[in-house]
């Protein structure tokens, strides 16, 4: 009653803010840092949490296997980042990565010699459906989510007539080599999972083309105004993943030595779900290369600590659609208070 | 030729990049060099931008976002002074600015105009249009209803007349239309 009837006086402000601030602002960074790293303290959690459940998980022999397992994912996964930062979405990289790697297969098949053929013919067809999906998208205006849900359909129905209905088998042994091959003393997809990672995430960091991705995806018409060709931008994105998806199909098929039209199918939910553990935005403008990659090297490394410590699949999917929504959730809950 | 839009969130600016980045964005070219961006030339030129409009922020990195309207409306302009620019379209400038904002957006204009750039300003607010233009062309249905020049606006019923143009009630540049017209 007493402190509710007596008027404010100076004093307690007054030290109330000379005292306060100092105290709250340690708190407060902290707790900025804890949430806008969130994604490395999660990961480093896990790390340790198999670490010390098995004696196998911390070995440099399984870090590889995680790594070759996560290849595939990481190419697709980075084109997606692009995609998603102009506020759009490919559904159709799985397909994408069937139909390319059935192309691929079917042109080995005949004529063993020609493997730079076959490695071509991949990413052509990869780049010929993310073509599609470009224009389409950028203009004839139709929204991301349809055009490449068309994709998705076509891509996979193309995928079984080139192979008539059925796999492509008894390929030529050579063609393994593209998967096979070894630089440095890392498999071929691995180097290229890098190139690729690296690549991108530099273009998107220090090149003109990068910040115009991310001036289409922040604002559309302030891009436009601003001098962008936004409907170009919207193209090579769409392009870019599918080519990125031709190239993964390419060496998943030269990886089993055969071309299974089913090949790839769902990775683009899990190619999607990297890039929005990363902390990209659907809306577009927000998001990284680096956050896609540390997404999805989460998501692989539990999948791999979860196999060790022989978790069923059918729980290992139940943990994975958890993460997704709790990391969203967390990142929206973290937006929602630095503002 | 520069642009600064009515619409500033909408169509200005975009939010979640930060002042440097929105600063980048027109001259991209410019500060770009085969594709890389150039770092070094184009904080000093946006830095010396941002500088000569008096910006309150945290700096270049700051989100525009975060920033004030009036300070947002700085940045809009002021992105366009970072390289020679001879015309410059403002389409309400001062639209949601703060008073203190709103003299510096006039004084930066005025200094513009008077270093020999044409500036082409769509304005409501009165005295802004008193206050900086040099000729008025008053548009009413989509046509010039009217204009004022230099010495007709500095005379006392100068507000009266652009009120009068804009109503259509100046009986001598605009006949009132009569309803038998329309349907003919």
């Amino acid at each position: 009653m007493i402190t509710q009837q007596s008027p404010p006086t100076e004093s307690p402000h007054a030290t109330g803010a000379a005292v306060a601030p100092p105290r709250r602002l340690d708190a407060a960074r902290l707790r900025e840092f804890a949430l806008s790293h969130a994604m490395v303290i999660v990961m480093l959690l896990v790390v340790m949490y198999f670490s010390y459940r098995s004696a196998r998980f911390g070995t440099l022999d399984n870090f590889q296997t995680i790594t070759i397992a996560a290849a595939p994912f990481a190419l697709i996964a980075v084109g997606q980042t692009l995609v998603i930062l102009t506020g759009g979405i490919d559904l159709s990289v799985g397909s994408v990565i069937a139909v390319s790697a059935m192309a691929s297969a079917s042109t080995v098949a005949g004529h063993p010699e020609r493997l730079w053929t076959a490695l071509l013919v991949g990413l052509v067809t990869g780049l010929a459906a993310g073509s599609i999906n470009g224009a389409l998208v950028a203009w004839l205006d139709v929204p991301p989510f349809v055009a490449t849900l068309g994709m998705l359909t076509a891509a996979s129905g193309m995928a079984y007539v080139i192979g008539d209905g059925a796999p492509i088998n008894g390929l030529p042994a050579n063609f393994n080599q593209i998967a096979g091959t070894r630089v440095l003393g890392l498999q071929l997809p691995v180097v290229v999972m890098i190139v690729g990672i690296v690549v991108l995430a530099v273009v998107m960091r220090y090149t003109a083309y990068g910040m115009r991705v991310y001036a289409v995806g922040g604002n559309r018409v302030a891009a436009e105004l601003a001098g962008i060709k936004t409907h170009r931008v919207l193209f090579s994105v769409y392009a870019i993943s599918g080519l990125l998806a031709g190239l993964s199909g390419v060496m998943l098929a030269s990886r089993v030595l055969s071309g299974p039209p089913t090949l790839g199918s769902g990775y683009e939910l899990d190619a999607i779900a990297a890039v929005v553990i990363g902390g990209a935005s659907l809306m577009g403008g927000r998001g990284t290369v680096w956050g896609t990659v540390l997404g999805l090297f989460l998501m692989q490394t539990l999948n791999n600590g979860l196999d060790i410590l022989v978790v069923p699949a059918y729980w290992q999917k139940v943990i994975k659609g958890v993460l997704v929504v709790a990391a969203v959730t967390v990142d929206v809950w973290a937006n929602s208070r630095r503002r | 030729m520069a642009l600064v839009p009515e619409d500033r969130k909408g169509a200005g600016l975009v939010l979640g990049m930060s002042v440097l980045n929105n600063a980048t964005l027109p001259r991209l070219p410019d500060f770009s060099l085969g594709g890389w961006l150039r770092g070094g030339a184009r904080t000093a030129a946006v830095d010396r931008a941002m500088t000569s409009v008096h910006l309150r922020g945290k700096g270049l990195r700051q989100q525009v976002g975060t920033l004030s309207g009036g300070n947002q409306q700085k940045v809009v302009l002021a992105r366009w002074l970072t390289g020679h620019v001879k015309v410059l379209l403002l389409d309400e400038p001062t639209r949601g600015v703060d008073v203190g904002a709103r003299s510096e957006i006039y004084r930066i204009v005025t200094d513009l105009a008077a270093s020999g750039m044409a500036v082409v300003m769509a304005s409501s607010d009165m005295a802004e249009i008193l206050g900086l233009a040099h000729r008025v062309h008053v548009i009413r249905d989509g046509a010039v209803a009217g204009s004022l020049d230099r010495a007709e606006l500095s005379s006392d019923d100068a507000q009266g007349r652009i009120f009068r143009l804009a109503a259509g009630l100046d009986g001598t540049t605009i006949p009132l239309p009569h309803p038998q017209d329309d349907v003919s």
